[in-house]
């Protein structure tokens, strides 16, 4: 990592923490955004840096009073995942849907590996919302509150899917 | 251990390696582009547009350009011309496509199958409209099995009226289907909720053209309902459109045995 001590600071008006924390503190948040997102370790980091670049460019337009550091971090890295899936979509469905044309053996793979596989199966058959809702929940640590507060979803309907999603996921996991 | 906690432990770390160059890259001041990158891109940028103008210019270029649009289940929507308007747009240009090959093919009309017996050819329950508007009569109801072209399985219902044609299309995909693209050219689409799930409509979607009396093909358009449930992809249409507030109570009330 750079040296704390010469990193810029993130805005001078409204999040006075150095920018390198805040990147501490959310990168792995983000990456696994979209890593449960997509369920592809290449995409998930082309899309966060795209996420960080664009933050980057706009970290003079945040504005504590409007929204918290975290939603617009996940603001902007929602609309580029949204960006990914519209205009890259057949790369991104290619990848969505890897796993079910091009398996990985567990004896070729470790056991985590194959794990992460079989959740990306299951995780590709969700429908988009509920997936993001996943990637949001338990990639990247949000509060249902505060995916309430990302998707216009009220936080019991958020909770609500959730625990549909998670008890189908479970469901089946075991199966 | 509550339900959830599994879920948590897929995540992992960056790399080190990324971590290290994205911050790097955001963070440090970036080098002047060298005269050669400055030059390639002005050639980029007019290949760019020399590639806009061939694409107003030709319009088999044209046909190419297609964003897409919104994917449900296994269907993309491209803003491509549809079918039907890229055949009328050939005809406008005195440019019609070659003639398809001439073969005959016997003519069938369309059966109207019982529901247990388009159960028992398609192999799974077939669903069914309960909420029909006065004046429709079922009329056909087939079973389309995977080909070439279609890798699903069909139920496809049709009511009819004097002026009024309504299709439910059910439909199972075999494993590992590819995706489907329907191009809707300028149809607005909107997402839409129904039967708890996300599903989208497609208003004034030029579908396919008619002959008129005078001989002038004229374009047909249809709204459209898509949605995916319980492993199935349903589509109900209308032609000519019934608006989204007709078609959304009939689709709520599909009965799936």
């Amino acid at each position: 990592m750079a040296n704390l001590n010469n990193a810029p600071q993130f805005s001078s008006q409204s999040e006075n923490r150095p920018f390198e924390a805040i990147y501490e503190e959310f990168l792995p948040r983000i990456y696994n955004f979209f890593l449960y997102r997509f369920g592809d370790t290449a995409l998930a980091e082309d899309l966060t840096a795209v996420t960080f670049e664009k933050a980057w460019k706009k970290r003079g337009k945040f504005r504590q009073e409007l929204a918290s550091l975290s939603t617009w971090l996940f603001t902007i890295a929602r609309n580029t995942a949204v960006d990914a899936y519209r205009q890259n979509h057949r790369a991104a469905e290619d990848i969505e849907s890897a796993g079910l044309t091009d398996p990985i053996t567990p004896a070729a793979e470790s056991e985590r590996q194959y794990d992460l596989y079989r959740l990306n199966q299951l995780l590709c058959r969700l429908p988009a919302r509920e997936r993001e809702l996943v990637a949001m929940k338990y990639g990247a640590n949000l509060t249902n509150r505060a995916i309430a507060g990302l998707t216009g979803l009220s936080e019991s309907n958020v909770g609500v899917i959730l625990h549909r999603v998670v008890q189908a996921l479970k469901k089946e996991w075991e199966a | 251990m509550s339900d959830d906690q599994f879920l948590y432990g897929f995540q992992q770390q960056p790399s080190p390696a990324f971590s290290k160059a994205l911050l790097h890259r955001l963070t440090e001041p970036q080098p002047a582009r060298p005269v050669v990158w400055r030059r390639l891109a002005w050639g980029f940028l007019a290949a760019v547009l020399l590639f806009s103008i061939s694409l107003l210019a030709f319009p088999t270029v044209r046909t190419y350009a297609q964003t897409i649009l919104y994917q449900i289940g296994h269907l993309i929507l491209s803003d491509a011309p549809t079918h039907a308007e890229q055949f009328e747009e050939s005809l406008q240009a005195a440019a019609p496509s070659p003639a398809p090959s001439q073969q005959a093919v016997e003519w069938q009309a369309n059966p109207l199958l019982s529901l247990d017996e388009a159960q028992a050819q398609a192999g799974f329950p077939a669903a069914e409209l309960t909420n029909l508007p006065p004046g429709l009569t079922l009329m056909v109801r087939r079973v389309n099995l995977p080909d070439d072209q279609n890798p699903y399985t069909a139920v496809i219902t049709v009511y009819q009226s004097a002026d009024q044609t309504l299709t439910l299309r059910q439909l199972m995909y075999a494993p590992g289907a590819e995706t489907q693209t329907l191009p809707v050219g300028s149809a607005p689409v909107q997402e839409v909720q129904l039967r708890s799930s996300q599903g989208l409509w497609i208003e004034n979607l030029r579908l396919s053209t008619y002959v008129e009396p005078d001989h002038q093909v004229a374009l047909q358009y249809a709204n459209l309902l898509r949605w995916s449930e319980g492993g199935f992809e349903f589509e109900l249409s209308t032609n000519p459109g019934l608006p989204l507030e007709t078609m959304l109570p009939m689709a709520e009330a599909i009965q799936r045995p």
